[in-house]
């Protein structure tokens, strides 16, 4: 049984935290959306609050998990390999559609090299360096909407920026759910959750162990030579 | 019977005594034997290597005030016979035996409450003002402080403000010797000035309450002076100076502390031609995006007619309504309740007189929107100002346009990605940060273009995905568990 140290507790922190955030702003989010013609989830004035407050602190968090990933070079993890990158995601791709009803192991076994599979890479490398600082920007652009520009190709510049941040939004909310959903694919369908709770990821099949007290395992020097 | 004269005699005695011994007596009191030498006008001393006059003109002293006073009772402790007459004599000090308190008298000068009358610069030295033997009664008109001549009086030291009282109205009243006009001490007597320990909000109260104890004849009610001024206290400024906004506009702000001119005036600062630059004192924006506006760029080639900021917002919060022929209302078929709601009278009362419009070459309302379809519509939900003003940052309605840049085209308002939206929004961000402050505006605000992302396609496209993708989940999933379980059986 291999036991491996994946989740620090600053990375166990800003996720679940973004979890909490994300699940408040698709409901408000959706609530204002739908504001003109029904009351979804959350009433007006509700919503935009809890929006703007949520939206405010998803935004630290997202500064906090930017600093953390340059500090310790956890955003190594994220970048995905040139080579092989297609056959890869055709493996990975068929194990989903295929391997899995037919008991078959994970192509890409999680180590403390590779954390994610190449979908896995592909998909959080797309949402972090990309969605996230687009809805966070657009974000704060509609509360100070007095720094975005008057207009924009003839069209007032405040609905770009809302018609963006809509988009951006429902692709994370897709996101969440495919997330969680391909959450259950470890060994049983709790333990990447357990893991994300630990910390530990379990795997059954190697007698192995690294963990927090194991010799350079924090260090921003492990993280180097990835 | 032997006649017992003695006490006759002790009498006789007593008598001839006291006629030698009154010359005596009365001899260094009586101001004739001080004047005896100090009415010789060649009469002077050296003090500090400087020759100082002493010549005190005879009916000088007999003509002022103090006609009553013996020389003595000031130069206290002066022997006629030495010359000094005494060692070591120091100025007369008026506030030592008789006035004790002279604050009381001199509240207009309110750094004389910690002086000593003697020394120090003429606003806390009681010679400074009132001279030496020539003291007069402030009641005598020749008095120099007299009410009738203090402005030139106090004028001596105040220069600047003695040329904006003599240009006042207050000045004319008192001129013509009404005995109720307010001069340089009937105000200053209050506390109304810096020099007094009190907050500056504190000190607009009673500048305030100063004005209209003379302008109202108590509340509510008018007097002859302003006709307007009955609802001050109600009044933006008159609330904000209530809640102790040092900042807020009183009396003096608009009318001038000194300079008080009748609106007809033209250098008046309340001349109608003048009056956006005094709003702009305090309210900068508005009054520079006025001057840009239609209305105020035909104020600046001093077009009688055009309205100026009084005109809308009030003199002093009274908000008497323009009168609109009800002519008006009849052929725009506009109620005459939406027209006040919506401030629109203030708009209509010229735009709708054909005569006014005509001299100056300008569409009366009803004829400008013959084009606009639905027009009862529009005139419930559609103010002048939204059409007709820039709706530039940071205010909405004073930047009145000319015809040609108004809004006219129904996609400048019927459509959500409009501009006019875009700015209205920017508009409610910055006015709720303003009035909640900026942390709370911001988080609390619930400005929100309702339906701003809604687009009939992308809504049924992302209801479909969604859908498919919950479904996918859990095709795969069953899928998996199905898989899985019979795999277990095998």
């Amino acid at each position: 049984m291999a036991k491996l140290y994946l989740y620090p507790v600053w990375l166990r922190l800003w996720h679940w935290v973004n979890a909490f955030l994300f699940i408040v702003l698709i409901t408000s989010g959706i609530s204002l959306h739908y504001s003109a013609t029904s009351s979804l989830f959350l009433p007006f004035n509700v919503a935009i609050v809890a929006h703007n407050i949520a939206g405010i602190l998803l935004s630290i968090n997202f500064v906090y998990y930017v600093i953390l990933n340059v500090e310790t070079g956890n955003y190594r993890y994220y970048l995905p390999t040139a080579k092989n990158f297609v056959r890869n995601m055709l493996l990975q791709t068929r194990y989903y559609v295929w391997g899995v009803f037919r008991g078959e192991p994970h192509p890409f076994e999680t180590s403390r090299k590779e954390k994610f599979n190449p979908l896995q890479k592909l998909t959080y490398f797309g949402i972090m360096f990309f969605m996230m600082p687009m809805i966070v920007v657009t974000g704060w652009l509609l509360m100070f909407p007095e720094l975005a520009p008057d207009e924009i190709a003839g069209m007032g510049g405040v609905w770009p920026m809302a018609v963006v941040h809509a988009a951006v939004g429902f692709f994370l909310s897709l996101f969440m759910f495919g997330h969680i959903y391909l959450a259950t694919h470890g060994d049983t369908v709790g333990s990447n959750f357990k893991a994300m709770f630990t910390g530990w990821h379990i795997h059954e099949g190697h007698d192995d162990e690294h963990g927090p007290d194991d010799q350079h395992f924090d260090d921003y020097d492990y993280y180097q030579s990835l | 019977m032997k006649k017992d004269y003695s006490f006759q005699k002790k009498n006789t005695l007593f008598f001839i005594l006291l006629i030698f011994l009154i010359p005596i007596l009365s001899y260094s009191q009586d101001n004739s034997v001080c004047l005896g030498c100090h009415d010789d006008p060649d009469i002077s001393m050296e003090k500090n290597g400087k020759q100082i006059p002493l010549q005190v003109k005879k009916y000088t002293l007999p003509r002022s005030v103090h006609k009553d006073i013996k020389c003595i009772d000031c130069h206290k402790g002066y022997n006629p016979d030495e010359i000094p007459h005494k060692e070591g004599a120091q100025p007369v000090n008026c506030m030592i035996s008789c006035h004790k308190e002279p604050f009381k008298n001199h509240l207009f000068h309110p750094r004389m409450m910690n002086a000593n009358g003697m020394s120090g610069s003429v606003d806390i030295n009681c010679k400074g003002c009132h001279r030496y033997h020539d003291v007069m009664s402030p009641k005598d008109p020749r008095n120099p402080m007299h009410f009738v001549n203090s402005t030139q009086f106090c004028g001596d030291c105040h220069k600047s403000q003695q040329q904006d009282h003599i240009q006042s109205e207050h000045y004319i009243e008192v001129q013509q010797n009404n005995p109720n006009a307010p001069t340089c001490v009937f105000c200053h007597q209050n506390p109304i000035t810096k020099g007094y320990p009190l907050d500056r909000a504190q000190l607009k109260v009673n500048q305030e309450k100063l004005c209209l104890h003379c302008h109202l004849k108590g509340q509510g009610a008018q007097s002859q002076f302003a006709k307007t001024l009955v609802a001050y206290n109600q009044s933006v400024h008159g609330q904000a100076i209530l809640r102790g906004n040092k900042n807020a506009a009183v009396c003096v702000d608009c009318h001038g502390s000194h300079k008080l001119q009748r609106a007809s005036v033209p250098t008046s600062t309340i001349n109608r031609f003048n009056i956006a630059n005094l709003c702009g004192k305090c309210h900068k924006d508005v009054s520079m995006e006025y001057l840009q506006s239609t209305h105020g760029l035909a104020l600046q080639k001093k077009s009688p007619d055009s309205p100026n900021c009084t005109y809308c917002h009030g003199e002093h919060n009274i908000q008497k309504l323009p009168d609109v022929p009800p002519r008006v209302f009849e052929e725009t078929h506009i109620r005459h309740s939406t027209y006040v709601r919506n401030k629109m009278v203030f708009c209509i009362a010229c735009h709708a007189d054909a005569k006014l419009m005509a001299k100056y070459g300008i569409a009366t309302v009803q004829k400008a929107h013959d084009w606009l379809p639905n027009k009862a519509v529009h005139w419930e939900a559609v103010r002048c100002v939204d059409c007709h003003s820039s709706y530039a940052p940071p205010n909405l309605s004073h930047l009145i346009l000319p015809p040609e840049k108004t809004v006219k085209k129904c996609e400048q308002c019927h459509a959500k990605n409009s501009i006019l939206i875009t700015k209205l929004y920017k508009h409610e961000k910055r006015l709720s940060r303003e009035k909640y402050g900026f942390i709370n505006g911001t988080i609390l605000s619930d400005a929100y273009v309702i339906g701003t992302t809604r687009n009939i396609v992308l809504d049924t496209i992302s209801v479909i995905v969604f859908v498919l993708t919950i479904g996918g989940v859990l095709i795969h999933g069953s899928l998996r568990f199905l898989s899985k379980k019979k795999k277990g059986k095998m």
